[in-house]
């Protein structure tokens, strides 16, 4: 039996203002995520991926159609009331990492759990986080002293260190070597794993994508490899 | 959310270099505003306390009839000390010669303010007297001594009684002011007058009543005398007893208020330059921040508390550099007045932490309000907005904390809009001839196929770099004018060999002798005619002082004027309106512009002077501007050459003496007793060192606007760093050597300098000829000096500063630079 459904789309649709006329990005998406479910997005570039996760995990709201989020209607919320339903439920890894260059990689892990609650816990919990990631000798390096690889890690950890339903992955191998990729490939997966955490990602590379439980294609409308959804 | 996590906070941020420039910027402002505020505060108490030795008591009243003895109990019950004088004019006579002189009859607690100096002989280290001169004994100035052939123990007679001369009396409170008036002083002991029998109801006599205390019983007393004065009794207040020079002094520590603005406009243009460069980094930041749940109202309440925290760093820091400096200045300040200084008051640590705050509010917060607007979305989108505030953001924010800041330092609200109208006219000049001038530049680049100058081409970055830079070097230039015109005039008033004697009452049949013996001791001198006369018609009517209201004409009007004479006009005397005397001149008065305003006379008006008991009516053929601190003999009128030949007259001058050839001058009185020398040296002391004090703080101001010229120039080329880091990674990707990358930065940034000090150069040069021809109507010739020197010294200290500041990212490899 399925799980329950944490994040689910009704027919949503986003255009944006050009100089002349609406243009429209997305169409008809109807997509449902249950807890724990791993889902790849693929598609060329343009195709409008970076806009869907970005419906998704309610950073933006979309033309019309709507979107749930946790059982919430995301669409009428305000900026902070958004930001108020991804605190401490939502990870992400991006492609560029993100990571913040004055802070060393310890603070950047801690920033998560600082932004909920500044208990003694903090610390030790960022510290386990990035000692699971392989970057225990590592905590005082700031990001710039840290290889790509290792910079990835550290945004890893970050993401996980709050044990979030639901994380959002932005191409997070599209920056590394294929050594590297396949090494912070193995860590995601085996974090989702570990901590049953559900996974919307989006990639360019079939490879990643197969390994997700369902497989989309993006191309101004969501088509589900091996059937329409 | 708890303090400490905050500070955590705010921890991290300060690893971001712009936040440690911000926080220059800013102490470099409050340093500069409370030294400034600290210096003129002491500076005005100061002079406030030389102006209160002067006068003899906070406060004076002063009276040609005697004064109720009521005045006294109610001061006294008020808990405020108090003395009285009465001064008179009298004979003073040995068995051999009289003399003149002014009797100061001293009772209570006098000197209240000042001191009064005793010797026992001239040259000798003078004492304090601790009491009122006793029973039967008097004080005599060292002329008097020197007229009637006296010593210390000699005895003189006034009126009925006879007294003893126990010390030289070598200064007391209120001689000074008026020192050409003055016959010699004798101080006495009050209980001493009525067996004199020099003073009677009807003698022309003055009395005055001082008191001395806490200035709110002072205030008080004011106000109880206020109702009760007769029209004979007169308060004199504080301002009564400040001395020209003093006023000047008031409006140089105006003048460094102001200037100090320089130095905060720039530093103002190194927070909006730094706050630009730091949120760009914070953008980042924000955006993951928001997307991992972060509300705006705390991000909000995060970054203001991080300003705030900056803004009290740095007025803590700049408060105490400030006082820092100013315990530099403070002892010797001490020695100049003679007193410990009063603490300063905390003023002007207020005044810094305002400037802070409101620097951070009008230069930085526009830019923090764009930053909470980043979208989280951007983070995804892998491309973050440039944050631009809009012109209206800037008008709402940068105009109001403009006009504060000017406000706060000019403490005049006109004056500040003033400045403000100014600054912003100044910077839309300066950014239409930069905009000009690098559009010149891209257009030569491609007219001439010039590659070296290729840089230019629509970078808008260039203009930003030339307003900033070019108004920095205005900034400086415009600053050294006035450094060197104000040091070089106040040294002009006051050159080392100022007149610090005056020698008066020179007899007619002297001055042959005496020209020579003062050229033989190389003295210099010119010697005026003096004769006295009193003022009484104007236009055929007649003037008395019953016709004025303001004390000061009154005045004018109750003594004689000392006229004088000449055909040279000397320098401190500039003819406002009409025409100067020639040698032969035989008709017409010349007046000082002051004497004629307060008595309502001017150019062409016909004064009658009654000299000698002869009637003289001239018209006014000339208004002179005097300058009164020049230290030379000066006249209020001044007849035509011929006019006054054949009518009796002495002759006044004014010599240096210096420090340790004092007896020279003692030869030259001996020879002709009935000179009398008054000595203004110890006056001009205290003024010079005045001078050099608020001399040093124009130079200190100087430093701190340089200093805030270097901060601009470094934050002006870190807020373009990143974009220049990805422009050279670039451009080495595409193959330019690190030869190549370097010759294009050094071009860049020395063209950019040339034509910033050019530009610079050219407006202060303008501005020169304009002031010169508006104040002076001088057609100043157009001088190429600033242009040229500008242009060089901005091409080798901005090609410098760029080169230093970019040279770290010429070694970095470009695969590392896309990354970063």
């Amino acid at each position: 039996m399925m799980k329950n459904i944490i994040l689910e789309t009704n027919t949503l649709t986003k255009s944006i203002p050009t100089s002349d006329k609406m243009l429209t990005i997305l169409t008809g998406i109807d997509l449902a995520v249950h807890a724990g479910e791993s889902i790849a997005i693929t598609g060329t570039s343009g195709s409008g991926k970076s806009t869907l996760l970005g419906l998704l995990a309610a950073l933006d709201t979309p033309t019309s159609g709507s979107i749930k989020l946790f059982g919430t209607e995301v669409g009428t919320l305000s900026e902070d009331q958004r930001a108020q339903l991804r605190l401490g439920k939502i990870g992400f890894v991006f492609q560029s990492f993100h990571l913040l260059d004055n802070l060393t990689a310890l603070e950047n892990v801690m920033l998560p759990l600082e932004l909920q609650s500044n208990d003694a816990s903090v610390r030790e919990r960022a510290t386990k986080a990035l000692q699971r990631v392989g970057l225990g000798e590592r905590l005082n390096h700031f990001p710039t002293q840290l290889s790509g690889g290792e910079q990835q890690r550290v945004a890893i950890a970050r993401a996980f260190v709050i044990e979030p339903q639901l994380l959002f992955a932005d191409e997070p191998t599209g920056n590394l070597d294929r050594a590297t990729g396949h090494e912070v490939e193995e860590l995601l997966f085996s974090l989702v794993h570990d901590q049953g955490t559900a996974l919307v990602m989006v990639t360019h590379d079939e490879g990643l994508a197969a390994r997700c439980q369902a497989h989309y294609h993006l191309d101004g409308v969501l088509v589900r490899q091996g059937g329409s959804v | 959310m708890n303090l400490s996590y905050h500070w955590t906070l705010w921890l991290r941020r300060w690893r971001l270099s712009e936040m440690r420039l911000l926080l220059i910027a800013m102490i470099v402002s409050v340093a500069v505003v409370t030294a400034v505020g600290f210096f003129t505060d002491r500076v005005g108490e100061a002079m406030r306390s030389q102006a209160v030795e002067l006068m003899g008591g906070d406060l004076v009243l002063t009276s040609t009839r005697p004064l109720s003895e009521d005045f006294i109990k109610q001061a006294e019950q008020q808990g405020l000390s108090t003395a009285q004088m009465l001064k008179f004019n009298s004979m003073a006579s040995t068995a051999d010669a009289m003399q003149l002189v002014e009797v100061k009859a001293v009772s209570g607690a006098y000197p209240l303010k000042g001191e009064v100096r005793l010797a026992k002989a001239l040259g000798q280290p003078y004492t304090l007297a601790t009491t009122l001169p006793k029973a039967g004994e008097v004080w005599a100035e060292p002329a008097l001594m020197n007229m009637l052939q006296l010593k210390i123990g000699d005895q003189i007679e006034l009126g009925n009684s006879l007294f003893t001369i126990s010390e030289l009396l070598i200064q007391e409170p209120d001689r000074g002011t008026s020192f050409l008036q003055i016959s010699p002083v004798i101080l006495m002991n009050a209980a001493d007058v009525p067996a004199t029998g020099l003073v009677t109801i009807a003698s022309r006599a003055r009395y005055n009543h001082y008191y001395a205390g806490n200035s709110r019983s002072i205030e008080s007393l004011q106000a109880w005398l206020k109702p009760q004065l007769k029209s004979t009794e007169q308060v004199r207040t504080l301002e009564d007893g400040l001395p020209s020079v003093q006023e000047s002094l008031q409006r140089a520590m105006r003048f460094l208020g102001l200037s100090s603005l320089l130095s905060v406009v720039l530093a103002a243009t190194a927070i909006a330059l730094t706050s630009a460069s730091l949120v760009r980094k914070e953008t980042v930041a924000v955006a993951v921040s928001k997307a991992m749940g972060q509300s705006r109202r705390n991000l909000m309440r995060e970054q203001f508390i991080s300003l705030l925290v900056l803004a009290l760093l740095a007025a803590l820091v700049g408060s105490a550099i400030g006082y820092g400096l100013q315990f530099l200045l403070a002892d010797r300040l001490a020695e100049v007045i003679h007193e410990t200084l009063p603490l300063p008051s905390w003023r002007p640590v207020w005044l810094g932490f305002l400037t802070a705050v409101i620097l951070l509010l009008g230069f930085a917060l526009p830019y923090i309000w764009q930053l909470l607007n980043t979208e989280p979305i951007q983070i995804l989108q892998q491309r973050f907005n440039t944050i631009r505030v809009p012109l209206k953001g800037w008008l709402i924010a940068l105009v109001p904390a403009l006009y504060g800041l000017f406000w706060l330092q000019a403490q005049d609200p006109l004056l500040a809009l003033w400045i403000l109208g100014g600054l912003v006219v100044g910077l839309g000049v300066f950014w239409l001839a930069a905009l000009g001038l690098v559009r010149l530049v891209s257009y030569l680049s491609w007219h001439f196929s010039w590659r070296w100058l290729a840089v230019f081409r629509g970078a808008r970055r260039s203009v930003l770099l030339l307003v900033v830079f070019a108004t920095g070097f205005f900034s400086l230039l415009l600053l050294t004018t006035i450094r060197t015109d104000l040091v070089n005039r106040w040294e002009e008033s006051l050159p080392a060999n100022a007149p610090n004697q005056f020698l008066i009452n020179i007899q007619p049949q002297d001055q042959p002798g005496l020209v020579k013996a003062l050229q033989e001791r190389q003295f210099e001198g010119k010697l005026y005619p003096m004769i006295r006369g009193r003022l009484i018609a104007v236009n055929g009517k007649e003037i008395t002082q019953e016709q004025f209201e303001n004390p000061e004409a009154k005045q004018l009007l109750n003594r004689e004027f000392n006229l004088s004479s000449f055909s040279e006009l000397p320098a401190s005397n500039t003819v406002l309106q009409g025409t100067w005397f020639s040698a032969d001149t035989k008709d017409g008065f010349s007046i000082e512009q002051g004497v004629g305003k307060t008595l309502g006379f001017g150019l062409g008006d016909r004064l009658t002077f009654d000299i000698a008991g002869q009637r003289f009516e001239q018209a006014v053929t000339s208004v002179r501007e005097v300058k009164w601190d020049s230290l030379q003999p000066n006249f209020f009128v001044v007849a035509a050459p011929q006019l006054l030949k054949d009518l009796p007259h002495t002759y006044i001058t004014s010599i240096h003496v210096p420090k340790d050839n004092q007896n020279l001058l003692q030869q030259v009185i001996q020879q002709y007793p009935s000179i009398t020398a008054i000595d203004v040296s110890a006056i001009m002391e205290q003024i010079r060192a005045l001078i050099n004090r608020a001399t040093f703080a124009v130079q200190g101001i100087f430093l701190f606007t340089l200093v805030a010229g270097v901060v601009v120039l470094i934050a002006a080329l870190q807020s373009q760093r990143s974009e220049r880091q990805r422009e050279i990674a670039i451009l080495k990707s595409m193959g330019a050597s690190h030869t190549e990358l370097k010759q294009r930065i050094s071009i860049e940034f020395m063209v950019i300098g040339a034509l910033a000090g050019l530009l610079a150069g050219l407006i202060a040069s303008v501005l020169g000829s304009i002031i010169a021809l508006q104040l002076f109507d001088l057609v100043g010739a157009f001088n190429p000096l600033p242009p040229l020197l500008g242009a060089i010294t901005g091409m080798v200290l901005v090609g410098l500063a760029g080169f230093w500041s970019l040279r770290g990212l010429l070694n970095v490899p470009p695969m590392l630079l896309l990354k970063g």
